[in-house]
C-alpha cells in the first residue's frame, strides 16, 4: 500500500458511494447549478484521481514519498504484507489500461450521439430552409403545426427552441415561461452537460457514478430551467405551463419542457420560499467545487491513514 | 440533405420560385440585390446542393442549368418526416400528427394509403 494506491482507492471509493450524496443534495432544497457542479467535478476528481494514482504506481521511485509512505510501508512489511513492486506495477498498468479503454469507449459513444444529434438538428434545419427561407441559419423557434402544446429545445449551430402552434392557445404568461425555460437550457448549455454524462455512462455502465450521471443531469438542468423561468415570470406561470404542455413529443437529444420529474419540479415550484441571494449561491457553489475535488484523494488518504491505525498502531 | 443553410434556403427559395431551370447567372439575379454575393459564390452553393441532392442540373454549352430535384411541398414533407423520425417515439408521434391532421389531409392519408394496400 501507497500513497498511489490510496488514490486509486479513494476515487473507486468515491465512484461507488458519491451518486447517494450527491443525490440527497439534489433532493434538498437547494440551487440547481451546484448540484450540476458537484457533478461535474466529482467525475472529473474521480477520473483524475484514478488515472495519477496509476501513473504513480507506475513510475520507478514511486514507493519513495515521504513519511506518510514510509509509515505504510513500514507497517505493512512489518505484518508480513510487503507489496511487491511488482503487483504495484501491474496495478498501475492496469489502471492506466482501465483509464485508456474508457476514453476510447466514451469516444465512441460520443461520436454516436453526436452523429445522431447533427442529423436531427439537420432535419429541423432543412425544415425552416424549406419553409421560411429567410430565417435560415439563424437561431430562432420553429412552429410545428399542432394542436398539441410542447416544446423543445435542440443544441446546434444555429441554436433551434422548437415550439408546437397549440402552445398559443396557452396564456400568455405561460408562453413565455415555456420559452424561457428553452432558452435557459440552450444559454446554460444544458444539452451538452446532458450528452456529455449520458455518453459516460453509455461508456462506463459498471461505474455507480457514471451510470446515475445522466438521469441527475437531466433533472439538475431541468430544475435550472424551471428557476430561471420562475424568476422571469413567476412561479404559478411555470407550474401551471409545465401542467398543462404535452410531455410526448421530441427528440431524444431535445430537452423537452415537460418530458421529465414533473412532480419534483411541481413540489419545488410550490415552494414560496424566497429565491437564495446571490452571495449564498456563490458560496454554494464554491463549495460543490472544492468538496467534490477534494473529496476522491482525501477519502482515499483517510482510509489509508485509519487502515494503518488499525492495523498497526505500534507503527 | 442535412442542414439547408441560410445562402442555401435563399437560393432554394430563387428555384422553387421559378417556373424554369436557371444558370449561376440567373440565380444571383433573382437573389435579392442588397446581399451583393459574388458570382463564383453562388456557383459554390449550387454545387453545394447539388452535391447534397436538393438540385438537379443540366449542361447546356458552357452552363449547366439548375432547377429543384422536388417540388417546395415535397421537400417540406420530407423535412418533417425526419424531423418526426428524429422524435423519441416516432410511432406515437405520427398517430399523433395523424389524429390532428385536417378532413384534408385525413382524406390524402387514406387515399395514399389505399394506392399503396393495392400495389402490394
Amino acid at each position: 500500500m501507497s500513497f498511489a494506491g490510496a488514490l486509486l482507492l479513494g476515487a473507486l471509493l468515491v465512484a461507488w458511494a458519491a451518486p447517494l450524496a450527491l443525490n440527497r443534495v439534489a433532493a434538498g432544497r437547494h440551487d440547481p447549478l451546484a448540484g450540476v457542479i458537484g457533478w461535474i467535478v466529482t467525475i472529473v476528481g474521480v477520473v483524475s484521481t484514478f488515472a495519477v494514482g496509476s501513473v504513480l504506481l507506475l513510475l520507478p521511485g514511486h514507493r519513495h514519498e515521504g513519511a506518510l509512505g514510509d509509515l505504510g510501508h513500514d507497517c505493512w512489511d512489518l505484518f508480513g504484507h510487503h507489496v511487491s513492486h511488482r503487483l504495484q506495477v501491474l496495478m498501475g498498468a492496469a489502471g492506466v489500461a482501465a483509464v485508456v479503454i474508457s476514453l476510447i469507449r466514451f469516444a465512441r459513444a460520443s461520436s454516436t450521439s453526436l452523429r445522431s444529434r447533427r442529423r436531427d438538428h439537420g432535419a429541423h434545419v432543412d425544415l425552416i430552409g424549406v419553409i421560411t427561407p429567410s430565417d435560415a441559419g439563424q437561431p430562432g423557434v420553429l412552429w410545428l403545426d399542432d394542436p398539441a402544446p410542447f416544446a423543445y429545445s435542440l443544441r446546434g449551430r444555429p441554436p433551434l427552441v422548437v415550439a408546437s402552434t397549440g402552445l398559443r392557445a396557452m396564456p400568455v404568461a405561460q408562453q413565455d415561461a415555456v420559452m424561457c425555460h428553452e432558452v435557459a437550457h440552450l444559454r446554460g448549455r444544458h444539452h451538452l452537460l446532458v450528452a456529455l454524462t449520458q455518453d459516460l455512462s453509455e461508456a462506463l455502465p459498471i461505474v455507480p457514478l457514471f451510470r446515475h450521471a445522466p438521469v441527475a443531469m437531466r433533472q439538475l438542468v431541468e430544475l435550472a430551467a424551471d428557476a430561471a423561468a420562475a424568476s422571469a415570470f413567476g412561479r404559478p406561470a411555470v407550474r401551471a405551463a409545465l401542467l398543462a404542455v404535452d410531455s410526448g413529443h421530441h427528440p431524444r437529444q431535445a430537452l423537452a419542457v415537460a418530458s421529465r420529474d414533473v412532480p419534483l419540479r411541481l413540489r419545488r415550484l410550490a415552494q414560496s420560499e424566497r429565491p437564495d441571494g446571490w452571495l449564498r449561491r456563490a458560496g454554494a457553489r464554491a463549495a460543490a467545487v472544492v468538496t467534490s475535488a477534494v473529496t476522491p484523494p482525501v477519502v482515499g488518504l483517510g482510509t489509508f491513514v485509519v487502515a494503518i491505525a488499525v492495523a498497526c498502531p505500534a507503527a | 440533405m442535412n442542414g439547408l443553410g441560410r445562402l442555401e434556403a435563399a437560393v432554394m427559395d430563387v428555384l422553387w420560385g421559378s417556373p424554369e431551370s436557371l444558370r449561376v447567372r440567373d440565380v444571383l439575379e433573382r437573389l435579392a440585390p442588397e446581399r451583393n454575393l459574388a458570382y463564383t459564390t453562388v456557383m459554390t452553393v449550387l454545387e453545394n446542393l447539388h452535391r447534397k441532392g436538393w438540385v438537379v442540373r443540366e449542361r447546356e454549352g458552357r452552363a449547366y442549368w439548375y432547377e429543384p430535384a422536388t417540388t417546395r411541398e415535397e421537400a417540406a414533407a420530407q423535412a418533417m418526416r425526419r424531423v418526426l423520425d428524429a422524435m423519441d417515439d416516432p410511432e406515437g408521434a405520427l398517430l399523433h400528427f395523424a389524429r390532428s391532421a385536417s378532413d384534408r389531409e385525413a382524406a390524402a392519408l387514406r387515399r395514399a394509403l389505399d394506392r399503396r394496400r393495392r400495389r402490394r
